[in-house]
Order: C-alpha cells, then sequence, then structure tokens
C-alpha cells in the first residue's frame, strides 16, 4: 500500500518520535486494517506500532510462556520477538497472515533464547518411567494454566521439542534443522517429554479434577 | 462423539485444545514490556539517524578531498614546466627549446614573442655543435614543440573571431610561431621541401595578405621582417590566423619559399663558425653517472607498538551465550539469566580500557612503478585490554556465584589478552630512489586469525581462562579482517642499501571482534587501535647495471 493509502487517522500521527514513553495514548480512531498497520509500522509510526503491538501481543505472550520456564524468560523473548518484527517487518511478503509470521518470529527468538540459556541450565531428567501406555484425556479435567505449568517445568529442549511438534505441528526433520540435532533425536526427546508429561499428570491432585 | 459426553482426546490433542485456544484469552504482558520495546526503537532510530549522519559527513569530506586534489592538480598543471626535468630526458635540447618557447608568453606582447622565437632560436644554432648533431636531434625537436603547440592549439581556437590584440596572440600562437619557424628550418635544410600546412596546426587563409601569411616564419628570425602584424599593417584576425580548414596559396607557398631561401642562407651564416669547433669539444669532459637499476624487491621488519581495544560487545541480546563457570537452574524469583548475562556484559563494556598492544612482522616489497610498492609478509601481534566487573565477568564467562548472590560486589579488574597471526597486503607510496629523509603512507589490509585469547581476574588466578578459536564454543572470529594505514617518515643513507622508517599508523577492524552478533554490518563495534610503527629494511635504493 502506497503512502497516500494510509488513512487520515494516521498521517496526523508525527512520524518524529518524542523521548516520552506514549503507552497510555489513547486510540480513538476506528481499528486500523492489518495492511494499514504494516504500512504504518514501515513508516516508522509510533501509533502504528503501538497498535500492532496492542493486537498480537497477548497471544504472542502466551507463545512464548510456552518455550519459556518463566513469565521474565517469557517477556524476554517477547521483546526480543517484537522487535525483530518492527525491524524486520519489510521483508514480510504478504503472502501469509501477519499473525502466522509474526509467530514464527516469536519461536525464532525463543529458539535463540533458548541457545543462548542452554549451557547455564543443567538438564535434570528426573525419575520417569522409559516409556508409557497410551492414554485418553478429558479435556475438562485440565485447565489452561495446569497444563502450562506442566510444559514449563520440563528441561528446555523437550519443552522446545514438545512445543514443535506437538503444538505447532513442525515435523521432526524440520525440528532438528532448527535445533541442530539430528531427525532420531528429535524423536527420541519427543518420546520422552512425551512421558514426562504423561507422569506429571497423573499427579496431578485429584481434588483438582473436576468429575466428568 | 456422543454429545453428552465429554471431549477426550490423545495428549497432544489435550495440550493443542487448551494451549491454542487459550492463547487468545491469555494475558498480556506488563506495559513495562512496550515501554522497553519503545525505548528500544527509539534508540534504534536515533542510532539510524547517526548513522546518516556520519554517511553525510564521510561523504562530505571525501567531496571536500576531491575537491582540493582537484583543485591542486589543476594549480599544478598551471605551473610552468621546470627546465630541470626537461634537462633529464633524452630531448634535452629539443624540449630546452619548447620551454623557452611554452614560456615565453608570459611577456604577452609582439615583441615578447619575437623575443622568445629569436631565443630560443638562437640557443639551437649557437649550442648545436655541429650540422650533423642539429639533424640528429631534430626529431625529437620537432616532436617536442609540435606538442607544445596541440597543446596550446584549442586555447587559440577558443577565441572568438574578433580582431586579436596583441597581448593575446602573443600569448596563444607563440608556440605555433616556433613551430612553423622550426619546421621550416628543419624541412629546408634537410628535405627542401615546404612546410606542409597538414603538419602545423593551423593555417592561414588564402584571403588574407601574403606579407601577413609570411610573417609568423618570418618573425621568428631576428634581422629579417619586422615582427608579427607590424609588416602587413593589418590586424591580425583569428578567422584568418586559426582556420584549420584553409590551405596555403600559391602565393603563400612562393612566400614561404621565399622564407626558407631566406633561412637558408641564414643557417649557412650560422654554419660557418661551427667548422672550427670540432677542437673544442673534444677537450670537454663529460661526466656521465654509472648506469644504476632500482631494486624491485625490499625485504624488512617491522615493530609497532599500538593503544588497542577489542570493543567487544557482549551485551547485545542476540551474541553468544555468556556460559557460566557453574551450571545452575534458574529459578523464578531471579531475573532472567540473559538479562542478567547482558547487565554483566555491559558493565564490562562500560568499563573497558586499551591496553597495549605489539606487533612485529616481517615483510617483503615489491617495486611497482613509480612510487608505489606492494609488500606482504607475516606478522604476530599480542593485545591487552582491561575492564573492571562487579558481576565477575571475564570478557566471555561470568561466575555462576554472582548470578545467585545478587548483593552487589566491588568492581574487580579483568584482563584479556589476545594473540593473533596474520598476513598483510598494503601498498605504499615513498619514494624509493631517494636517500636521506623522505616521507612515505601506505594503506592496506590484513587476514589475522586469533590464536588464543587468555581472560583473568585481578587477583583471582583461578578464574584465569584461555580460550582457542579452534575449540568450539568460542565467542570470538576465527578470522577477522583488518584495515591499517600508516605514514610517517623514511631515512636511507646515500650509497646504502638499508633504511628505517617510523611513523605513526592506525588500524580498525572490518567487523566486531565477537562473533555471533546479528547486529548489521554497520552497527557492529569493532577493535581499533592507534599507535607509533617503526621498521627497517634493506636491499633498497639502487644498485649498478653490470
Amino acid at each position: 500500500m502506497s503512502t497516500a493509502a494510509w488513512p487520515a487517522t494516521f498521517g496526523q500521527d508525527p512520524p518524529a518520535r518524542p523521548t516520552g514513553l506514549t503507552a497510555s495514548r489513547s486510540v480513538t480512531h476506528a481499528a486500523p486494517t492489518e495492511e494499514e498497520l504494516i504500512d504504518g509500522c514501515l513508516q516508522g509510526r509510533q501509533l502504528a506500532q503501538k497498535q500492532l503491538y496492542d493486537k498480537y501481543a497477548a497471544r504472542m505472550m502466551a507463545v512464548c510462556l510456552r518455550y519459556a520456564q518463566t513469565t521474565f524468560e517469557a517477556e524476554d523473548v517477547l521483546q526480543e520477538g517484537f522487535l525483530t518484527v518492527f525491524r524486520t517487518l519489510g521483508s514480510f511478503r504478504r503472502e501469509c497472515p501477519l499473525e502466522f509470521w509474526i509467530r514464527r518470529v516469536m519461536i525464532n527468538a525463543a529458539l535463540r533464547q533458548h541457545r543462548r540459556n542452554a549451557p547455564l541450565v543443567a538438564v535434570s531428567d528426573g525419575d520417569y518411567p522409559e516409556t508409557l501406555a497410551s492414554e485418553e484425556f478429558t479435556f475438562s479435567n485440565y485447565a489452561y494454566g495446569e497444563l502450562l505449568a506442566v510444559v514449563q517445568e520440563l528441561a528446555p529442549r523437550y519443552r522446545l521439542v514438545f512445543n514443535l511438534y506437538a503444538i505447532e505441528g513442525y515435523t521432526h526433520k524440520e525440528i532438528g534443522e532448527l535445533l541442530h540435532i539430528s531427525e532420531g533425536t528429535s524423536k527420541s526427546q519427543y518420546s520422552r517429554a512425551r512421558v514426562v508429561l504423561q507422569t506429571k499428570l497423573a499427579r496431578l491432585t485429584p481434588p483438582a479434577r473436576p468429575l466428568s | 462423539m456422543d454429545s453428552q459426553s465429554p471431549p477426550k482426546g490423545s495428549l497432544e490433542e489435550l495440550f493443542r485444545h487448551h494451549l491454542l485456544e487459550s492463547e487468545a484469552a491469555a494475558v498480556p504482558p506488563r506495559p513495562l514490556v512496550w515501554d522497553q520495546i519503545d525505548n528500544s526503537l527509539l534508540l534504534a532510530e536515533n542510532e539510524k539517524y547517526r548513522r546518516r549522519l556520519l554517511v553525510h559527513r564521510w561523504g562530505m569530506a571525501a567531496s571536500l578531498l576531491l575537491a582540493a586534489l582537484a583543485g591542486g592538480g589543476w594549480w599544478h598543471s598551471q605551473q610552468p614546466a621546470s627546465p630541470n626535468l626537461a634537462r633529464a630526458t633524452n630531448s634535452t635540447y629539443a624540449a630546452q627549446v619548447a620551454t623557452a618557447a611554452t614560456t615565453a608568453p608570459q611577456s604577452r606582447a609582439t615583441i615578447g614573442l619575437v623575443g622568445a622565437s629569436r631565443q630560443a632560436t638562437e640557443t639551437a644554432t649557437q649550442s648545436a655543435p655541429s650540422s650533423a648533431w642539429l639533424a640528429g636531434t631534430s626529431r625529437a625537436s620537432e616532436d617536442a614543440v609540435a606538442s607544445a603547440t596541440a597543446s596550446h592549439y584549442p586555447r587559440a581556437a577558443s577565441t572568438s573571431s574578433q580582431a586579436f590584440s596583441a597581448a593575446t596572440l602573443g600569448h596563444s600562437a607563440t608556440p605555433t610561431l616556433a613551430t612553423y619557424a622550426y619546421r621550416a628550418t628543419m624541412t629546408s635544410r634537410h628535405s627542401g621541401g615546404v612546410a606542409t600546412p597538414a603538419a602545423t596546426p593551423f593555417s592561414y587563409s588564402t584571403t588574407q595578405p601574403i606579407g601577413s601569411t609570411a610573417t609568423p616564419s618570418l618573425a621568428a628570425f631576428p634581422s629579417t621582417t619586422p615582427p608579427l602584424g607590424q609588416s602587413a599593417g593589418t590586424p591580425y584576425t583569428t578567422a584568418a590566423a586559426l582556420d584549420p580548414a584553409t590551405t596555403f596559396s600559391d602565393a603563400g607557398l612562393v612566400a614561404s619559399q621565399q622564407g626558407e631561401a631566406i633561412l637558408d642562407g641564414k643557417l649557412a651564416q650560422l654554419a660557418l663558425p661551427t667548422a672550427g669547433l670540432p677542437a673544442t669539444l673534444t677537450a670537454v669532459e663529460t661526466n656521465f653517472l654509472p648506469a644504476t637499476e632500482l631494486r624491485r624487491w625490499r625485504f624488512g621488519a617491522e615493530y609497532a607498538a599500538t593503544a588497542f581495544n577489542p570493543n567487544t560487545d557482549f551485551a547485545n541480546p542476540s551474541t553468544s551465550p555468556l556460559p557460566l563457570a557453574n551450571s545452575i537452574t534458574n529459578s523464578g524469583s531471579l531475573p532472567s539469566l540473559s538479562a542478567f548475562g547482558r547487565s554483566a556484559a555491559a558493565e564490562y563494556r562500560t568499563n573497558l580500557r586499551a591496553g597495549l598492544g605489539q606487533r612485529l612482522s616481517l615483510r617483503a616489497t615489491r617495486w611497482l612503478g613509480g612510487h608505489w610498492s606492494l609488500s606482504t609478509g607475516l606478522e604476530v601481534a599480542q593485545q591487552n585490554a582491561t575492564s573492571a566487573t562487579s558481576l565477575g565477568f571475564d570478557g566471555v564467562r561470568m561466575d555462576a556465584l554472582n548470578y545467585s548472590n545478587s548483593a552487589p560486589r566491588p568492581l574487580q579488574t579483568s584482563s584479556s589478552r589476545y594473540r593473533s597471526a596474520g598476513v598483510p597486503v598494503e601498498l605504499r607510496y615513498d619514494n624509493p630512489i631517494k636517500s636521506g629523509v623522505s616521507l612515505y603512507g601506505r594503506l592496506g589490509a590484513i587476514v589475522s586469525a586469533l590464536l588464543n585469547v587468555r581472560t583473568e581476574l585481578a587477583n583471582n588466578p583461578e578464574t584465569a581462562r584461555s580460550y582457542s578459536p579452534f575449540a568450539g564454543g568460542t565467542p570470538y572470529r576465527r578470522l577477522t579482517t583488518l584495515l591499517r594505514g600508516g605514514a610517517g617518515v623514511h631515512y636511507r643513507p646515500a650509497n646504502k642499501g638499508w633504511g628505517v622508517s617510523v611513523g605513526p599508523t592506525v588500524e580498525a577492524g572490518v567487523q566486531s571482534l565477537n562473533s555471533d552478533t546479528d547486529k548489521n554490518f554497520l552497527q557492529q563495534s569493532r577493535p581499533y587501535s592507534f599507535g607509533l610503527e617503526a621498521g627497517f629494511e634493506f636491499n633498497s635504493g639502487v644498485t649498478p647495471v653490470q
């Protein structure tokens, strides 16, 4: 979209960025479209950047929380991810939804974070059985917070492999390329993560479980 | 599935169901996150403007430099040629004649023109030892004078068709007249022909009076005809003088032949005294300098002492990991590990100070021609830097205890030592044959391999660590490229084959020293150093030709 197509509401936004933080600036205009947001960000307009952030921050925070161990770490990933988004938005070819592209950026930011922190964190498998039989779970017996906590307790590599395979839908071959490991290693780590998760779900206290 | 029974599924479906569907209702991050993003964007924008400003400044500086060079070159080209240069060539005498003819227009008057032509002609005739010698140098002389004429022709052609003033004519036409006079002399003497119009840069119009046509050739000789413009009594116009399309008329040829007849007579008179000269000439001794040849290869060694700053930046969020000495598990109560590492690296960078850098190199230099030489060789370097840290960060790692113990600690000095070997390639500008003191300048690039990095916290030998770039996990680049420039003074004793040089040098990395940075090329923090270098070289200067 050309500059002329940018709505007047965005056109009035001063291009010069004030030194003060303007997070609390109210936006009274109608919500811009995705294309308008992208163009505004490409022009360096702060209001467009803020609106883009507001639109996707919560969803992306949920993504980051799955890949991080703590909320602090997730916010670090989110911050780095959005900076990457604003810096490389020009390379977005608009062939897919923006949200999908931002999600990929966040996952990549999480992977970079993992590479930085991996040598710092000791990995402990814990005491878990080698294999477990497949089990069927009733969805309503578990809450979002519980499942998120269980995932976050996983060892970083297990958490990454589980998220990428089970939630994002990557293949083991793709995961191997992303994490610089072999396809077999990805499979074995996923299998191990699955056992750990299954065991932890079984250990959840029965009173917390609603009656099915 | 039965509508009454709750949804069930595998482990993957359970997590996908809850984690994906709950994304929309997820708790948004704290407002502080946007504040930090906004601040980072502001900094990035400022950095972008600063970079643009820097580019503009460099562009302006380069433009000014180019303008100064162009102005200097133009000014230099406007200076009269030095007689010394002309003497140094084989066509010594011819160049002297040309110089006399081209420098004469300073007087810018007709009388000056005649005087200059006379001077050139007199010099030519009086200094010539014999007719044979004159004939031998005629070719070179012709070339020199013709080139002088050609270089002045455009200026003459650019003048308008209005009547020539005496000053303008004297300035623009002098070499041409000298050429004509000289050609007339040479051709009449050796070939007996008439100077062809095509051989001269311009000829004379048939519409002009005969007297004015013949004047230029005659005006160059003393006591034959009045100076240019006086014989015909008519103003000399540009159209008449400079129209290249015109040719000699028959009348002009007759006049030329008459003039050449006069010249023949003059030359015959001038040739008479030379008959008694041979005995005198044999008595003159000529001391020629022995033939020498410039040595193409020079060899030498150099030592440089510099102030070196590695300028590493591990505070960048996406730089290489900051491995702890001890493995620990992060807990939720502590700030994130990467943030802690960044703050430690930022503190280290803030306190980073330049240290002593030493460089020793062996070089071979090949003369390329003129003042230019190309040198290469091998060099080794050891460079030091210091910083201060309160978090046990030694430039690469930090102590795990500092992470778990957030109590402030006093600053500790952290020292780093970098050892490297490299191959320099430099272009050098100097005077390879001059003895005594001369100036030199050089510019080049070095491909350097980092051999070892050693870090240590002061008063704590246990923290000393050594990093080899050939081992895995090093945060430094294995190979770096640096640019280096220098200038200074070179001294070579007369008739000796050795010399010494000393001067300032400056060096800057093309890339950052730390690897794994996602900063773009312009934003990277590069190592740099500046200091003094001293060198010794041998096999320099000239050598006698056997």
